[in-house]
């Protein structure tokens, strides 16, 4: 958090319905410099919060009310770059379904969001 | 009569049309097993048409024809009167009747024969000679005797073929050999051999128009032939009639199969044997003895007779020219030796039997015939001159066989005897040609004496040659030899191989004659006529033989009477002494006689002659008259006396004739008596024949019997071991139940002994308990005639037998009995019990695992399913087409189920298919096949494995499910770990955070996965696990609505009442104040929940800092928005409440 405080990368959606861990990555995500929409538990929530002003979107990929694909295919559609952070082992449908997301699993260190996040703000 | 050109058979064939080739077979004694032989091997496609003629007891039924139907596949049947020969079939002659055919129509005959002396083998072939001709086959068989060989000459003499079975092979060679000592026969074969051959021989014979076409060219080479056997045998047939030589080389044609003519002029210049063929061929000749017996007897009184009679010092010398086997020379040598016996004389009498066949000639020597043909000799001579050899044969009398000489000889080549009485020359002539009959007549004419006799056969005539011979009696063709001058004929001298040289040298030695016949010239004749004196030739009895000259003055004419004329009855009176003087001296002299100035006196007037008797050399005596006077005419008176004087002798001569006349009606009075005699003798002998014959017939008879008690023998044989050795117990009961019958084996049951037989079968004590039942179905099958079945059970031993009571039938097809049959059921019944129960303990099995069974019909073309496969997979039969069975697949087992059932090699290993199945009622189905094949059957079972398919799937999903749990609760762990991180003041303070979270998480952990059965977790219970650590402090009030929480809500619920219960223990009535706390909830409407965390300070607390929003408020603050809740705070001096709010999802 003080390393990152006194920059701003952008914006970054947080989809993750585990509080501990949404707060967690809230916490990973600004510390790296970005700001935070969310953490959305639900899938509704989180497309009542598409902004386009994102530059990133950290998504787990299982919510409360369902599997995150529609918020993914939301943000593909406005060209927002996608970090899947999850439990499930489902690399290859993700890649095979948006191509070029990128891919944390849990646990996440907070080096490899930083990376991940800073690829996408580059790209 | 042997020389018809073409017979009704033949002009049938000309005719065209009908391929009917009836062969007819002759057997007798032992011929049932050759004909049998014979007859077996006739193919379905014989169109021979068979007529057994078989010699049968005419009182009896024959047999023949069923035996026989059971080993040809020829219809057999007994011929009828009228029927006609068909191709085909096999016709037998009827009991009691002999048989012919005329026209293809068989007719049935009555014997005129006495039995014995029957001859119906003979008598049918010669009649199918004459119908069928050359369609005609005879086949004689085993038999005793000789019939048939007559006939065999018949059928050949007509161009028919001879068929004659191996006298080796043949159970009597009787009948076979003495056909085949004819010489004649065209095959000699076993009887198996017999019907290929003969439908050979026709078949090669059918085309007829081939055969006209053969014809034209065998008379083309017919002399180049003749010339080929001449070279070999040194006799020349070419003098022969052309029709006869033409047919019968013909048929060697045939025989050999050769093509035509040509061929046969090749085959028979190289081969000499085939000369022989063909000379036999055309040297066929019936004969019999005493062949025309009425001819032979008018022989016998016109000239054997007289010739013993008149015999002086002389031989008596005969000819037999052409005598062929023998029987005519032994027939006119009986003739003679009877005279001689009759008339008490001693005479030789030489006869010279000749004939150009020298194999012939060697028959005739031996003199040996059968027996059969002894019904042609006269009864009356047949004992003098016969002597029995054997059963079947007799002998010619060794007197009678010394009277004759046999030799080769040959009419037109060798010189001819000489100074001969009788020569008897029957059907030679007419083979001959009529040049060649012209050549040999003046052979006989020299050959005979003068007056001596030529006897010919029935249709054989002097031609042209009248000159040489007069008849003596026309019907029986008796000829005496007239007196004309013989030649000799010396053509013959020379053996000439050149018939036209031959000619001429006979026309030469004809020309230098110096004497010229009296009666043979137009000049002499007109000098005899009218200017000799009147002339009379009279025999030695005075008969006129001839005359010349102008007879009108001492001779009455009278019309009409031509034949016999006396001399002295034809005279005038006065000439009429002076004949019978003259005649009666000269012929008792032999010299010269005369009488002189006799008075001839007619109406006319009287004439004075001399009359001179001259006899001649050959018996005749000339009568010349020489007138001596002028003739002078007379008055009526002078006839008045001269009447008178001759009217005596005329009367005596008038007694003596009616005298004679009286004489010989006394004679035939006395001739008719000893035919009577010879009647009663005639029916002795036939009575005895007879016997004979009913013995041959009884053998025929035997040999059908023995025949049917072979069949018998075997069939009891059989039966006999049958019982002995057969392990099934059988009892036969007769109608009344007694024993009949049994096996051994039926021990096992009755303790029948040999001498229980006849006893009733309800008096024997049985091993089975069933008795009254087994009683009662012997009854009950004898009343129905329906056989019955039960069982019955021995219980000592343990044993069961089904018995099968069967109806006895004899032969009548009557019910006679009853058959009891006993099999044993014991180890069937054990055998079938364990198979029922090992059946069934297999098919509870499968129930129970609820497997089908299924197994792949033969060739893979399709798949049988028990009732189980057959629910699971969803059918509503028990087949299905394996097409069919793998559209029913889904498409991923297809190729792989059908690679794997339709592998054919036998080596198919034990095989697992698993596939989901569509069974049609929306639910897929997973069914596991397994399989393996054995022998060559490929089955297995299949059951249903949707469940395991199912927890399989289930568990994978949980492993799953368990992967991701586990990498969350790192993910919260990390979490809490970094936020406690940031907050703690001191590492205990962050262990304890730590601690006091994760055993918060524990909780709910724990509380999610202790949901009571049917139930589901409430909010009381999260508050209440947050509260528990707790709950030693007074003062904790839980209260509300029960409202059940999802499972991923209870955890941040947990989690926030966690939060709130570490704080409220931190710095609140759990922990430093003294108060209570009550936790309650309600409902807010719609789906929201108002959760008020009240604590009540006992004393008034002031605002502490730890209150201020920190670490734990932001993570109650974000698990409140995770659940869609939010969180706010009351504060009071004595109270601080915290109200949750938020939205219970379904």
């Amino acid at each position: 958090m003080t390393e990152g405080a006194g920059s701003d990368h952008g914006l970054v959606l947080l989809c993750e319905d585990e509080p501990i861990v949404a707060l967690d990555l809230k916490l990973m995500i600004e510390e790296a410099g970005f700001r935070v929409a969310g953490p959305h538990a639900r899938i509704t929530a989180a497309l009542a919060d598409l902004d386009t002003a994102l530059v990133a979107a950290v998504l787990d990929v299982r919510l409360k009310d369902g599997d995150v694909f529609p918020v993914a295919d939301a943000l593909t559609a406005r060209s927002v770059p996608l970090i899947f952070h999850s439990a499930h082992v489902i690399e290859d449908d993700i890649a095979a379904r948006f191509p070029g997301a990128r891919y944390c699993p849990k646990p996440v260190d907070r080096n490899v969001i930083g990376t991940a996040l800073m690829g996408c703000a580059a790209s | 009569m042997n020389d018809r050109a073409v017979t009704a058979g033949e002009a049938a064939d000309v005719a065209g049309g009908a391929t009917l080739r009836v062969v007819g077979v002759g057997a007798s004694a032992g011929g049932l097993e050759a004909l049998r032989e014979m007859l077996t091997e006739a193919g379905p496609d014989c169109t021979l048409a068979f007529v057994v003629v078989q010699h049968l007891d005419p009182n009896h039924e024959s047999l023949l024809a069923e035996l026989l139907a059971r080993h040809t596949s020829l219809e057999v049947h007994q011929a009828e009167d009228g029927e006609t020969v068909r191709p085909g079939t096999v016709l037998i002659i009827p009991p009691g009747h002999g048989l012919s055919i005329d026209g293809g129509r068989l007719s049935l005959t009555e014997f005129e024969q006495p039995r014995g002396l029957r001859r119906p083998i003979d008598d049918f072939f010669e009649s199918l000679a004459i119908d069928q001709g050359r369609r005609a086959a005879c086949v004689i068989l085993s038999g005793t005797g000789a019939d048939g060989t007559a006939g065999l000459r018949a059928i050949k003499e007509h161009g028919g073929v001879g068929v004659v079975q191996d006298p080796r092979t043949a159970k009597y060679d009787g009948m076979p050999s003495s056909a085949q000592s004819t010489g004649l026969v065209d095959f000699v074969l076993a009887p198996g051999e017999m019907i290929e051959t003969l439908q050979q021989f026709f078949s090669k014979s059918a085309a007829e128009a081939g055969g006209r076409e053969l014809a034209v060219t065998v008379e083309e080479t017919l002399d180049d032939i003749c010339a080929a056997v001449r070279a070999v045998s040194g006799h020349d047939f070419s003098g022969y009639k052309k029709s006869t030589l033409s047919r019968r080389v013909q048929r060697r044609i045939q025989v050999l199969d050769l093509p035509d003519a040509d061929a046969y002029l090749r085959h028979i210049r190289d081969d000499p044997a085939e000369c022989e063929f063909l000379f036999r061929e055309l040297l066929i000749n019936v004969t019999r003895f005493f062949r025309d017996a009425e001819h032979f007897r008018t022989l016998r009184r016109r000239v054997v007779k007289p010739l013993v009679q008149n015999a002086g010092n002389e031989d008596i010398r005969v000819w037999v020219a052409g005598c062929s086997s023998g029987e005519e020379a032994y027939s006119i040598a009986m003739l003679f030796a009877e005279e001689v016996r009759l008339q008490r004389r001693s005479i030789d009498i030489q006869i010279f039997a000749t004939d150009i066949d020298e194999r012939m000639l060697e028959i005739a020597r031996r003199g040996v015939y059968a027996h059969s043909v002894m019904a042609d000799v006269p009864e009356e001579i047949r004992d003098l001159y016969t002597v029995a050899r054997g059963s079947s044969t007799f002998q010619v009398s060794a007197r009678i066989r010394d009277m004759i000489r046999f030799s080769a000889h040959s009419l037109v080549r060798d010189p001819p005897f000489s100074n001969i009485d009788l020569l008897s020359c029957r059907n030679v002539l007419i083979y001959f040609g009529e040049p060649l009959q012209s050549t040999v007549l003046p052979i006989f004419h020299y050959a005979i004496r003068p007056g001596g006799t030529l006897f010919l056969g029935p249709s054989e005539t002097l031609g042209r040659n009248d000159r040489m011979f007069h008849a003596v009696d026309s019907q029986a063709r008796i000829f005496e030899r007239n007196d004309a001058r013989s030649e000799y004929p010396i053509h013959l001298k020379g053996r000439s191989d050149d018939p036209r040289r031959r000619r001429r040298a006979a026309e030469r030695s004809s020309g230098p004659a110096t004497h010229v016949p009296w009666s043979d010239n137009a000049a002499t004749e007109r000098i005899l006529e009218a200017y000799g004196p009147a002339t009379l030739l009279v025999t030695s009895q005075g008969e006129v033989v001839g005359s010349t000259g102008r007879l009108g003055r001492y001779l009455e004419v009278f019309p009409g009477e031509r034949t016999a004329q006396h001399a002295a009855s034809l005279a005038r009176p006065g000439v009429r002494e002076a004949i019978s003087s003259l005649v009666r001296q000269s012929g008792q002299t032999g010299r010269r006689a005369v009488g002189r100035d006799i008075v001839a006196t007619s109406e006319l007037g009287r004439q004075v002659f001399d009359l001179i008797a001259d006899p001649l050399r050959d018996g005749t005596i000339l009568l010349v008259f020489r007138p001596r006077d002028r003739f002078a005419p007379t008055d009526e008176e002078d006839i008045e006396d001269i009447d008178a004087s001759d009217s005596h002798v005329q009367g005596l001569e008038d007694e003596l004739r009616a005298t004679r006349a009286r004489l010989s009606t006394a004679v035939e009075e006395l001739e008719t008596a000893n035919e009577e005699l010879k009647s009663s003798n005639e029916e002795m002998m036939s009575m005895n024949e007879e016997l004979q014959s009913t013995n041959e017939e009884l053998a025929t008879v035997n040999d059908e019997l023995k025949d049917k008690v072979e069949d018998l023998s075997v069939a009891n044989a059989d039966l006999s071991n049958f019982f002995s050795t057969t392990v099934l117990p059988l009892v036969v009961l007769d109608i009344d139940g007694r024993v009949r019958n049994f096996t051994d084996a039926i021990h096992a049951i009755y303790p029948l002994r040999a001498g229980d037989r006849g006893r009733p079968l309800s008096e024997v004590t049985s091993r089975i308990s069933e008795d009254a039942a087994v009683l009662a179905a012997t009854e009950e099958v004898i009343e129905t005639g329906e056989g019955r079945d039960l069982q019955v059970r021995d219980t000592s031993a343990g044993r069961i037998w089904s018995l099968a009571a069967s109806p006895y039938r004899n032969r009548n097809d009557r019910i006679d009995g009853v058959t009891l049959v006993f099999s044993e059921l014991t180890e069937a019944l054990r055998l079938e019990g364990a198979l029922k129960a090992e059946s069934d303990r297999l098919r509870l099995a499968l129930d129970v695992a609820q497997m089908g069974v299924w197994e792949l019909s033969e060739g893979a073309t399709g798949l049988r399913f028990d009732n189980t496969s057959a629910k699971l997979l969803g059918l509503d039969r028990g087949e299905l087409p394996l097409g069919d069975f793998l559209d029913s697949l889904p498409e991923a087992f297809r190729s792989e189920t059908e690679t794997t059932l339709r592998q054919h090699d036998g080596t198919v290993l034990p095989f697992t298919l698993t596939f989901d199945f569509d069974v049609g009622d929306g639910d897929g189905r997973s069914i596991q096949m397994v399989g393996r094949r054995s022998g060559d059957r490929t089955l297995g079972v299949l059951y249903d494995v949707t469940e395991a398919e199912e927890a399989r799937r289930v568990r994978e999903i949980m492993l799953h499910e368990m992967n991701h749990r586990v990498k969350n609760l790192f993910s919260i762990i990390s979490g809490i770990v970094r936020i406690a991180g940031m907050s703690a003041e001191s590492v205990p303070a962050l262990v304890d955070g730590v601690t006091a979270r994760i055993g918060a998480l524990a909780r709910s952990h724990n509380l999610t996965h202790h949901v009571p059965a049917g139930g589901s977790l409430t909010l009381r219970d999260a508050v209440e696990s947050a509260v528990e650590p707790y709950r030693g402090h007074a003062g904790i009030e839980v209260d509300g609505p029960r409202i059940d929480v999802a499972a991923e809500t209870l955890t941040t619920l947990s989690l926030l009442f966690h939060e709130l219960a570490t704080n409220t223990a931190k710095y609140g009535v759990l922990g430093p104040a003294e108060g209570t706390l009550a936790i309650t909830w309600t409902h807010a409407g719609g789906d929201e929940v108002r959760l008020h965390w009240t604590e009540r300070y006992e004393a008034p607390m002031a605002r502490g800092e730890a209150e201020k929003s920190g670490f734990g408020s932001t993570l109650m603050q974000m698990s409140a928005a995770q659940v869609d809740g939010r969180i706010e705070v009351e504060r009071t001096v004595d109270m601080r409440m915290t109200i949750l709010m938020f939205e219970i999802h379904d």
